[in-house]
């Protein structure tokens, strides 16, 4: 890695290192992608240099969708890191977990899910550590799993993780955050078009679960 | 004072039988375990077949080898589901008569939640994130709000599954894990196979049906083996690593039948030091289906006040393991937040 001066790592994610740095004389962020020791050599570099690269064209992406996100400073490909603004504010999973978050802030994380796959952005992680509380706003991160689709089954796969992560990580918010974020939801992208996402998401829940030995 | 339990195992391959102590020892673990024909899945009549053919002398066993008269034990406990029909039938028969005979009462247990709780036992795990990866299983949980909650899981088939369903295809009879453990562990080739982690759930039908493609396409099984592995594991491990900075445990659990294979715990083990937490799998003669999980999940709700009368003793085929209250567990405040 080019040397940007000091960094301090802040942060293990669930794949990357994530260093707090300067870039041009503010602070930012350096999210980096390590080679991860378990996997396969070659299986372990397509998938950073993948991800890396894809979550800088969708995180510029979701900007014109009216989706706050960080802009993003330098992107090395080769050593599959990205530079990006740094965003001050609390991970909504340490806000819910703390129990300080007012009802208004989940029904517009619905609207913003809305506002991502009315622009056909599918997030791929949405869980309550990749979207940060900045005063009133909210800013979503993360966009390594992220993808392009207008499939009504891969909407509701994004929403089934958050929901996931609701009932078991905020299982005492549970399912009042989930419904105040589905009411958000439904004022982006209409009754209708929510209603089938909601469906799909039934039949996913009840594909996975009752696996049954064969 | 110790009592002592009785557990009947009987979901799908393995019957099997054991005792042990309210003190959390266990005495004994019977298993006689149904092998499918070659090129075949496991058939439920015949699987079936063979536990009726098997219960009396492994329930004989598992009180003998534990040296507990039948007549001390306080409880007898069955697993209840989620399994395939004809095999638990089996178990309940076998646990109903052991209780009518004996006059003691029945518990049922969820056989999702018997692997947690004995893994737990066994590793002394407090606050674990949980793989629970086997043929009917492959789940990422943690206890909140009295229950074990689903972190992430698999959107179609089960790990347990695909390593069946390839090794079939491939004229193995399964359980083929091991000898596909075996099979990859001569070959170093990497074919690239589909990889499909979203968020902390993963599917893997996409991954079997191009490693099937594979095979018909006359590549060499060991490196097709080898590639599943890599593939499907390293799956596993980075929905792992999702879950492990979701949730900031600081103990991994893993347990099920496929925790024993070395090539995953290897994997599991060093996204454990990069996240700061204990690996803890489950010892292997205990990672797959064993009376013991059934026994001391028996005395954990029996001494929770839960059990039943023989006529309710019913079997569930398809019973979510989330939906089991689990009032043993406490925590002050699970909403914790460690990080
Ligand atoms: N641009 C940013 N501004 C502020 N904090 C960030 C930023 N990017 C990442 N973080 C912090 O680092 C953590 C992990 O980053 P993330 O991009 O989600 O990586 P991973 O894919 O490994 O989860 C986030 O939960 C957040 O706390
Ligand atoms: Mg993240």
């Amino acid at each position: 890695m080019i040397y940007h001066g000091g960094l301090r790592l802040i942060q293990r994610g669930a794949e990357a290192d994530i260093y707090l740095g300067r870039w041009c004389g503010q602070e930012a962020i350096y999210k980096v992608r390590k080679s991860l020791p378990y996997r396969n050599e070659s299986l372990d570099r397509a998938i950073r240099l993948q991800r890396t690269i894809r979550e800088a064209t969708v995180m510029n992406r979701v900007k014109s969708a009216g989706v706050r996100s960080p802009y993003i400073f330098y992107l090395d490909p080769k050593n599959t890191y990205i530079v990006m603004e740094y965003i001050r504010g609390r991970r909504l999973k340490d806000l819910l977990l703390a129990g300080g978050v007012r009802e208004e802030v989940l029904v517009e994380l619905g609207r913003v899910l809305g506002r991502m796959h009315s622009a056909n952005v599918i997030h791929g992680d949405l869980t309550t550590s990749n979207v940060i509380v900045e005063s009133n706003k909210l800013a979503i991160i993360d966009f390594g799993l992220s993808y392009f689709s207008t499939r009504i089954e891969d909407m509701a796969t994004d929403m089934r993780l958050v929901k996931e992560v609701m009932s078991s990580v905020h299982s005492s918010l549970f399912p009042r955050c989930f419904e105040l974020l589905v009411s958000g939801y439904e004022q982006v992208l209409g009754i209708e078009r929510s209603r089938q996402v909601k469906l799909q998401l039934s039949a996913i829940e009840r594909r996975g679960r009752y696996a049954k030995v064969e | 004072m110790t009592g002592y339990f009785v557990g009947i195992e009987s979901t799908a391959h393995t019957f099997s039988s054991s005792v042990v102590s309210s003190s959390g020892k266990v005495l004994s673990n019977i298993k006689s375990v149904y092998r499918a024909e070659e090129g075949h899945g496991i058939h439920p009549f015949k699987a079936a077949e063979h536990h009726r053919m098997n219960a009396v002398s492994v329930v004989l066993s598992s009180f003998k080898e534990a040296s507990v008269e039948p007549r001390v034990v306080e409880a007898i406990g069955y697993s209840m589901g989620p399994g395939l029909g004809p095999c638990l039938r089996v178990g309940a028969v076998v646990a109903r008569t052991l209780s009518l005979a004996l006059d003691r009462p029945l518990v049922p247990v969820n056989h999702a939640v018997g692997h947690i709780e004995l893994g737990c036992l066994l590793t002394g795990a407090k606050d674990p994130l949980v793989l629970l990866v086997s043929g009917g299983h492959t789940m990422l949980l943690q206890f909140s709000s009295s229950r074990w909650r689903v972190i992430g899981e698999t959107l179609d088939i089960t790990l347990g599954q695909l390593l069946d369903q390839f090794g079939r295809h491939a004229g193995l009879s399964s359980p083929c894990g091991s000898i596909i453990e075996e099979a990859a562990s001569r070959s170093s080739k990497y074919i690239q196979l589909p990889y499909s982690v979203k968020g902390n759930d993963v599917s893997f039908s996409g991954l079997l049906t191009e490693a099937k493609k594979l095979y018909d396409m006359g590549e060499r099984f060991e490196d097709i083996c080898f590639s599943l592995q890599e593939t499907a594991f390293a799956m596993i491990a980075e929905a792992t690593e999702r879950a492990l900075a979701l949730t900031e445990k600081k103990e991994l659990l893993v347990v099920g039948g496929v925790a024993a294979n070395r090539r995953l715990s290897e994997m599991l083990k060093t996204i454990c030091v990069r996240h700061g937490a204990s690996f803890l799998p489950v010892p292997p003669e205990y990672s797959g289906d064993c009376g013991a999980q059934i026994a001391w999940t028996a005395y954990l709700h029996y001494t929770s006040g839960f059990s039943v009368d023989a006529s309710e003793a019913t079997v569930r085929q398809s019973w979510r393991l989330d939906s089991v209250d689990i009032p043993w567990r406490s925590q002050a405040n699970p909403e914790r937040s460690r990080g």
